[in-house]
């Protein structure tokens, strides 16, 4: 299917290229307007680009391959690696550029192609499209003393794909119409859970869903103020189906519940969920006079579900809702509907009162509602009896979040500026308590911050520039215990110059969250600091080299309740890692156009921690022109994967691919 | 007396004439006249006759097109649309004498990039955005001389090239994305503009939004975009970063941590719901057995973590 895909888009490619050619030397021989001389004279190529072409060899990585899949997951065979093809024909009609670029297509689990195509001041049509293989298939994940089927619950072998088209019109530099088409899909398989009360089966499960949005508008320019309005809506469906007909003892590992071993021999799930909804935005900015700016946005979606659900299950299983009924068959069928109007709006505004001065006031809003009910019918079968039983849900969501900022930013001098600021955040949301909450059925909670902003930004002079932001919070109330409460954030950022070849960067980055309420106590640490530099000698044309190294560390310490005794327990987690990558470009002696180029570098990881691991990925790459068209290329990677506790899901393995690059 | 008749047919192709005559005329007999640029402007061609190589590579960049639009105003001028007016330039030659965007301080280089494209949706979050904050000019991204494989244009159509150029900023940022769990940004399949609106947008962190108003993770994740019958809050009032990391984490699906069960208790931990303390998050029943590895990974039953459309419970 991707060679057909391939076949069709080159030949596209060629077939459109054929005509423009000829154009372009039909407008070279006779030689008509000046204009046209002038582009034509330069002698450029009408189409220029790079085409990758190789194959990959990967060493039977060693350890658990399907970690490897999981994290990694480059096959072998033949490849196009890379192609980036850019047309621009003199005089021809349809188009006066045309851009052709992807990656990774022959088997690989990521694939890309994006098209382009423009006519000045006529049209722009931009494509995209990509696949992204998800593979995810670590025990850890799931239950790690099961064996086994249920070894591996919770897996997927799916490919999560995109295509996103836009066409816009220039009839004028007023108007510009646009219409949009965007389709996500997701198609493959997997493992996953079948509940039955007390026990739960991994079951097949084939996966796939797909959404499409159609999406039009129209840009208004009117100089000194835009407007924007568009318009669109979404289709989606779910058809996702779970099923086995294999006896199977499920995840009670042979335990018997009341003195009865519950199986599943036939257990069938098919999901049939319909939904779109229609979705407006609009889109305002003005710049009135020269000394204010303004911005504004109305954004609302409305998207809608209507659930279909069936469920046939056999075996020995145990229903615990109206007392302990042990059934052979069981049916469930649910139908229900839901929908979430959400409003969104955005003003902002920048007053220029004086050349050093700048002030910002933001507003922001955002308020979600879901209504939603279902109707779910049971049916359970036992050898003497039948049970029937109707239930209906009614839920709500409402949530709102609004934030207000004012800040002024002052030139205390042409190389530094100061800023100052306070925002206050507040919201409430509202729900369905849990299932075991008797006195709230409906939980409100509430959320209300002030912050304090402030940052610098100094530039002393030309080679340095010191940026440094900083906020500070009093939270009054927050959602959920881990969210932000009493916290302050710092980012600090050094540049710096040294010489024109040579770059510095640091980078600086600390939150700090508490929140001691009583019940809660929760402390949060995260810093960053990373070092990156650049190096490129006589402009990068022998040696250059891009290396940077951050060191990380989270510690977050909160208190949570054990179920089954209900008695306080420690979460504690740390994870302090040190990262590091290096990209050195060598650019070899040689002679003509023989010059080779030797890439060296990679990157590693290693942290320490709740989950300790060491992940490597060293590289190498050697490019050798062979003409001036025509390059060999030749690369070698290592990934290598180890983690302390979870020992069975490392792995390690060589990859080389090699080919030949064609320059256009 | 001549005939009005005879004066009147003459007098029909006497503008014409006249009008031939002055297009005819050598142009050195107008050199006094008014230049055809408002006063202190210069003109593309006088900044080629020393910026040759310059104006040769700017022929084949995007903004090159105001040199002939009549429409916006910068017709065979629009280097100054940028530099300003440069008829001292041009006679003194001096570098003080033009504007030159690159050593302007942020805000009076990003004034002149905005007074074209202020005018754009892109634009619409700008104040919100950290780069606006932390007074980070366009030129830091954007080269506007560049051509072929430098331009900006070029360089923001591939992955890698938006990856290095967002990298050089953001390295702890980039280093997230050297652990194993991580987006597909090292594979060139996405880039970070995929997710992050560089220009700003209405959500923090400059998150894309999708759909009107939805965070961009739906675009790609459609199927946890709901709505759910049975919805899990979280998602919908705090957002996708509350269990997940999105860069790149340690922990596979990107959680922010080690194990499920202490994902999901450090906020189900609260005998009522909400606590004293405000906050939501009931503790689970006594039968989630913690000891037992099978009650430790909590999306083995609640699979439908993100939302269901059947189980109040999340379990299908």
């Amino acid at each position: 299917m991707k060679r057909e895909v391939i076949r069709w888009l080159l030949a596209a490619l060629f077939a459109a290229a054929l005509p423009a050619q000829e154009v372009t030397e039909a407008k070279t021989t006779s030689q008509e307007a000046p204009g046209e001389q002038a582009a034509v004279v330069t002698g450029e190529p009408f189409m220029r680009g790079v085409v990758d072409i190789g194959a990959r060899w990967v060493k039977d990585p060693q350890g658990d391959f399907q970690t490897y899949r999981s994290i990694v997951n480059l096959g072998q065979g033949a490849r196009l690696a890379n192609m980036d093809l850019n047309m621009e024909p003199v005089g021809f009609k349809l188009f006066d550029s045309m851009r052709l670029s992807g990656s990774n297509w022959g088997g690989d689990p990521f694939n890309t192609l994006r098209f382009n195509l423009e006519k000045n001041n006529i049209y722009r049509f931009d494509g995209t499209y990509s696949n992204i293989a998800y593979f995810n298939y670590l025990p850890s994940f799931a239950n790690t003393q099961a064996t086994g089927a249920f070894f591996n619950q919770r897996a997927y072998d799916t490919q999560i794909r995109n295509i996103d088209n836009e066409l816009q019109i220039f009839p004028g530099t007023r108007f510009t119409p646009y219409v949009a088409y965007t389709r996500n899909t997701d198609f493959g398989n997997g493992i996953t859970t079948l509940v039955v009360d007390r026990n739960e089966f991994p079951l097949r499960n084939l996966i796939r869903w797909g959404q499409d949005t159609f999406r039009g508008g129209i840009r208004a320019d009117f100089g000194r103020s835009h407007l924007t309005v568009e318009h669109g809506d979404t289709q989606f469906r779910d058809d996702q189906q779970v099923f086995s007909t294999e006896r199977l003892g499920g995840n009670r590992g042979g335990v018997p519940f009341v003195g009865q071993n519950l199986f599943l021999t036939d257990g069938r799930q098919a999901y049939a969920v319909r939904g779109g909804g229609r979705f407006s935005k609009v889109l305002f900015v003005a710049n009135p006079y020269d000394w204010v700016d303004l911005y504004g946005q109305v954004l609302y979606a409305n998207p809608k579900t209507y659930p279909g659900f069936f469920q046939n299950t056999m075996g020995n299983l145990v229903d615990a809702q109206q007392g302990l009924l042990f059934f052979g068959r069981g049916f469930d069928t649910l139908f229900g509907d839901a929908r979430r109007p959400h409003t969104s709006g955005t003003f902002t505004m920048e007053l220029r009162p004086h050349n050093r001065i700048r002030i910002r006031e933001m507003y922001e809003t955002d308020r979600i509602k879901t209504d939603t009910s279902a109707l779910l019918s049971t049916q359970l079968l036992t050898p003497t009896s039948a049970l029937s039983r109707e239930r209906g849900f009614i839920d709500r969501l409402e949530a709102s979040h609004t934030r207000q900022t004012v800040e002024a930013l002052v030139d205390v001098h042409r190389r530094f500026t100061i800023r100052g600021g306070y925002r206050y955040e507040w919201g409430d949301s509202v729900f369905r308590g849990g299932v075991l909450n008797q006195f709230n059925p409906q939980e409100r909670i509430n959320l209300e911050r002030h912050v304090g902003l402030a940052g610098i930004q100094a530039r002393p002079w030309d080679r340095l520039t010191i940026n440094v932001n900083a906020e500070a919070s009093n939270g009054v109330r927050t959602y959920y215990r881990t969210g932000l409460q009493d916290y302050h954030k710092i980012r600090a950022q050094v540049r710096y110059r040294l010489t024109e070849s040579l770059n510095f960067n640091g980078v600086h980055v600390r939150l700090d969250n508490r929140n001691p309420a009583e019940g809660v106590d929760f402390k949060f640490l995260a810093q960053n600091t990373s070092l990156n530099l650049q190096w490129l000698p006589r402009g990068g044309n022998r040696v250059s080299i891009l290396a940077d190294y951050t060191r990380s560390a989270i510690r977050s310490d909160i208190d949570y309740l054990q179920p089954h005794i209900l008695q306080p327990a420690q979460s504690l987690y740390v994870d302090n890692a040190h990262t590091g990558s290096l990209l050195a470009d060598f650019n070899l002696r040689g002679s003509g156009v023989v010059r080779p180029k030797l890439t060296l570098g990679g990157s590693f990881v290693t942290t320490a921690g709740s989950r300790p691991s060491r992940y490597y990925q060293p590289t190498g790459r050697f490019l050798l022109p062979l003409t001036e068209k025509v390059h060999f290329y030749s690369e070698w990677r290592w990934f290598g994967l180890a983690q302390p506790f979870y020992l069975f899901e490392g792995f390690r393995t060589h990859m080389i691919m090699t080919g030949l690059r064609f320059n256009m | 007396m001549v005939p009005s008749r005879l004066i009147s047919s003459r007098a029909v192709w006497l503008p014409p004439l006249l009008l031939f005559a002055w297009a005819a005329m050598p142009g050195a007999l107008f050199a006094q006249e008014e230049s055809q640029f408002p006063p202190g402007y210069a003109g593309t061609e006088s900044c080629a006759m020393c910026h040759e190589d310059v104006v040769e590579n700017y022929k084949k960049n995007r903004h090159y097109r105001l040199e002939t639009n009549e429409k916006r105003g910068w017709k065979d001028r629009s280097c100054e649309s940028c530099h300003g007016p440069g008829a001292k330039h041009s006679e003194s030659a001096a570098a003080e004498d033009i504007r030159n965007p690159l050593k302007l301080k942020a805000v009076d280089a990003d004034q002149g990039c905005l007074s074209c494209h202020r005018n754009q949706p892109l634009q619409i979050g700008r104040l919100q955005n950290g780069h606006a904050r932390s007074q980070t000019p366009c030129t830091s991204c954007h080269n506007v001389h560049e051509t072929g494989a430098k331009a900006t244009a070029v360089i923001h159509q591939t992955a890698a090239g938006v990856n290095q150029q967002c990298a050089g900023c953001h390295t702890d940022i980039w280093a997230s994305f050297q652990k194993p769990h991580r987006h597909r940004l090292n594979e060139g399949v996405m880039k970070c503009t995929d997710c992050h609106n560089p220009h700003g947008s209405n959500l923090a962190r400059n998150i894309r939004t999708v759909h009107a108003n939805e965070p961009n993770c739906f675009k790609c994740h459609s199927d946890k975009r709901g709505p759910f019958v049975f919805e899990h809050a979280p998602v919908r009032n705090q957002g996708c970063s509350t269990c997940h990391e999105p860069h790149g984490s340690s922990n596979p699906r990107m959680l922010t941590r080690h194990e499920v069960a202490n994902q999901c208790l450090e906020c189900h931990a609260n005998l009522l719901s909400p606590s004293p303390a405000g906050v939501a998050g009931g503790v689970p029943p006594a039968i989630h057995d913690l000891r037992q590895p099978r009650w430790r990974q909590c999306t083995l039953c609640h699979q439908k973590i993100h939302g269901s459309n059947v189980s109040r419970g999340l379990l299908r």
